[in-house]
């Protein structure tokens, strides 16, 4: 008989240590020209000079960007060795569209809660001033091809089919699904008008984000979770200002005739990057720090939207009911709902959802609705819509602000949830 | 039946294609009713080429885990349409011709390197309210055996007192129930690329010049590229066994564009679509797609 050896010690709670992220830019203004990568390591350097991590060695550095150059293959590991931790800390990248940051966070917890690593930092950063830009398909087939030719006459056989016109029409990144061709906010529209999602209640939404911010900017909230870079000492979306009429002049982004979503109620391309420091409890008594929050669990689901079955941005609405079941509990146990605002209508459309009879029981096979979320409990310290959405960089933000909120008030429940490209949800569960 | 088979072999090069479809602007003017072209143009082994199929696969924008795509067989057979069209029997000019609708019948599932014999010859006469229709049948035998099928239904405009049975009832789709799925950018060299995978270098589809010559304002995308690249968003992994499509071709797409594909989330085996514009209130192409449905 052979020895199965995965064979993990008993789980452990992992502890949610501190965060740190810097202030998230609005693309092409103060950040135009940083790569994935400084920003990366500016929000690293802060947590490791934050918790007097210099020159020690972690667990693990998981980390990733959405939108990446093909040089920064080792984006996670390049940004680490720019900074004071021990040069012998591993690293590792994750790609999950917008889930990237949690994604990472629930990997490194997963090693420290079977006993693998003690410590380790999860995070993502995402620039789109400093988007890559590929050259033309048929020019690059072109190099291709000479680069296999063998000889120098082949080769340049090969380089004559090289046209001029081929260097004026670049690969663009493109904001659109690659299988639809339409963009997230198009996708976010069809949800809008499904959902039957009025200007209004997204405009009301998106000003309670800024308020929120705002007053958490206020009351020193972010001290210890921002470090200041280039100049910036938060986030240069918010604005601290915004009424409701100013959101109502707006026009509509994606749909001018019949739209309601406009570049007020959509969070904006945004640059920045965002870490969380993850530990055993063993680990944080051992270096003093207090526990903010425990990450209990996590739960991706995905859709088919692809068919227009459902919603791009809803998967979400799939993820939480089942994590729900799993642990057994209610949104009556949760203090707090850290629900990502990629669009005004997007967070609308998933509450709805929740509340809605029918689509709980045909399509969340639920026997009664999830029901309603109390509005004061979400998003209490303001949400993308108000700070930016740096893709990869959302997740480490919200989990970090979601763990001092709780222990700020002493204890509680929160839950995080975040739509992703491709049809994801990812969400999770923090307590203490 | 007095059919008279000829054996396409080597297939017709794009030059005499050229050539004929010149030669065949020109005809005499029809005394009585139009005669039915007899010939049945047959080539008797054609490969369905792993090279060919990604060529049309890119343009189309099928993906290999497709499989055989399922008009596939008619861009193969394209060529012998054309021959029937521009033959000097042929009553009309072959350019004028206008592609109304199309049915293809799969009865099973093709594979690549597998060898077909193409049959094209004119079915019937088909009255049109625009004018005379003509239908063309493709069939495609593997074995012995009926694998692929293809209707092809070509209008000329504006002959009065058109002759033969009328073509099949419009198609019915749940129009007003259709959302949009997708969108597409089409550039202003799609005709140009879809024409060498195709064979059909129709003026109209591949140069604005040709195009204003016969009326249009810019190049306009060929129906079969359409058709295409509708059925590439929607055929499943795997490839297909049994499949039929439908579709009849609308309002021309004027190159480059943008279209947007709308149809309903796949709930049992046939699927209604639509090519709309980009105010998504004018279709371009109408279809139903049904898969793995018994076929008569």
């Amino acid at each position: 008989m052979s020895h199965y050896s995965f064979n993990p010690a008993p789980t452990r709670r992992v502890a949610i240590i501190g965060g740190n992220r810097i202030p998230f830019a609005r693309s092409n203004t103060v950040y135009a020209h940083d790569s994935n990568q400084d920003l990366l390591v500016a929000a690293l350097q802060g947590l490791v000079d934050r918790y007097n991590l210099h020159g020690q060695r972690l667990g693990e550095f998981a980390a990733g960007a959405v939108i990446k150059h093909s040089r920064d293959f080792n984006l996670a590991r390049e940004s680490l060795l720019s900074t004071t931790l021990s040069p012998e800390t591993p690293a590792y990248d994750v790609q999950q569209a917008c889930g990237t940051g949690l994604e990472a966070a629930l990997l490194v917890a997963n090693k420290i809660a079977l006993g693998q690593i003690e410590v380790g930092v999860a995070g993502g950063a995402d620039t789109t001033s400093d988007a890559p830009i590929g050259i033309n398909e048929s020019l690059r087939h072109t190099l291709l091809a000479a680069n296999r030719a063998k000889g120098l006459g082949d080769k340049l056989k090969a380089l004559l089919k090289v046209r001029p016109s081929m260097f004026f029409k670049p690969l663009l990144p493109r904001n659109g699904e690659p299988r639809t061709g339409l963009s997230m906010g198009e996708h976010c529209e069809e949800m809008a008008k499904r959902w039957q999602i009025k200007r209004l209640a997204q405009d009301e939404l998106t000003l309670t984000s800024h308020q929120r911010l705002a007053a958490a900017y206020q009351r020193g909230f972010f001290d210890d979770l921002i470090s200041p870079h280039r100049g910036l000492a938060r986030d240069n979306n918010l604005r601290a200002d915004a009424s409701l009429e100013k959101l109502a002049g707006l026009s509509p982004a994606y749909d001018r005739q019949s739209g309601t979503l406009t570049a007020g109620n959509s969070t904006p391309l945004t640059d920045g990057a965002s870490v969380v420091l993850l530990a055993s409890e063993a680990w944080a008594a051992e270096h003093g720090w207090p526990v903010l929050a425990y990450l209990r669990t996590g739960e991706t689901a995905a859709v088919n939207f692809v068919d227009g079955s459902e919603g791009l941005l809803m998967a979400p609405a799939y993820a939480v009911p089942r994590m729900l079941q799993r642990e057994g509990l209610s949104f009556a146990d949760f203090d707090f709902f850290e629900i990502h605002e990629a669009f005004a209508a997007q967070v609308l459309c998933t509450l709805k959802a929740w509340e809605d009879p029918v689509y709980c029981r045909e399509r969340l096979g639920l026997a009664a609705p999830l029901g309603a979320i109390e509005r004061a409990k979400m998003n209490v310290n303001g949400g993308s819509l108000g700070c930016g959405h740096p893709f990869a960089a959302t997740g480490g933000r919200q989990l970090a602000a979601l763990a001092k909120a709780i222990h700020e008030r002493g204890g509680g429940r929160g839950l995080i949830s975040i739509c992703a490209a491709g049809g994801l949800g990812i969400t999770a569960i923090v307590e203490k | 039946m007095d059919d008279l088979t000829q054996i396409i072999d080597p297939p017709p090069s794009r030059t005499r294609l050229l050539l004929d479809g010149v030669r065949a602007l020109r005809k005499p003017k029809l005394d009585g009713a139009p005669l039915l072209p007899k010939a049945r143009l047959v080539r008797p082994a054609v490969e369905l080429s792993a090279e060919g199929i990604a060529a049309y696969g890119r343009a189309c924008g099928f993906r290999r885990e497709q499989g055989v795509p399922l008009t596939y067989p008619h861009v193969l057979a394209f060529p012998l349409h054309l021959m029937l069209l521009t033959r000097p029997s042929f009553p009309y000019p072959a350019s004028g011709m206008v592609h109304l609708a199309n049915r293809i019948r799969q009865h099973q599932r093709l594979q690549e390197g597998q060898a077909l014999r193409l049959e094209v010859y004119a079915a019937r006469w088909v009255a049109h309210p625009k004018g005379q229709a003509l239908s063309i049948a493709t069939r495609a035998y593997s074995a012995g055996a009926l694998v692929w099928e293809g209707d092809s239904l070509y209008l000329r405009r504006g002959v009065a007192d058109p002759v033969g049975a009328p073509w099949d009832e419009a198609l019915a789709l749940p129009s007003d129930s259709l959302v949009r799925t997708q969108k597409w950018l089409l550039p202003a060299d799609l005709g140009r690329r879809f024409a060498k995978v195709s064979g059909d270098f129709n003026p109209i589809h591949t140069s604005v010049i040709g195009a204003r010559l016969f009326g249009f304002r810019r190049a306009i995308a060929h129906g079969m590229w359409t058709l295409g690249r509708a059925l590439a968003a929607q055929q499943p992994p795997g490839g297909l066994e049994r499949a039929e499509v439908q579709c009849e071709f609308k309002l021309p797409i004027l190159l480059p564009g943008q279209v947007a594909l709308w149809n309903l989330p796949a709930s049992g085996p046939r699927r209604a679509f639509e090519v709309r514009n980009g105010a998504g209130d004018k279709p371009h192409l109408r279809g139903l797609l049904s898969i793995n449905e018994n076929l008569q």
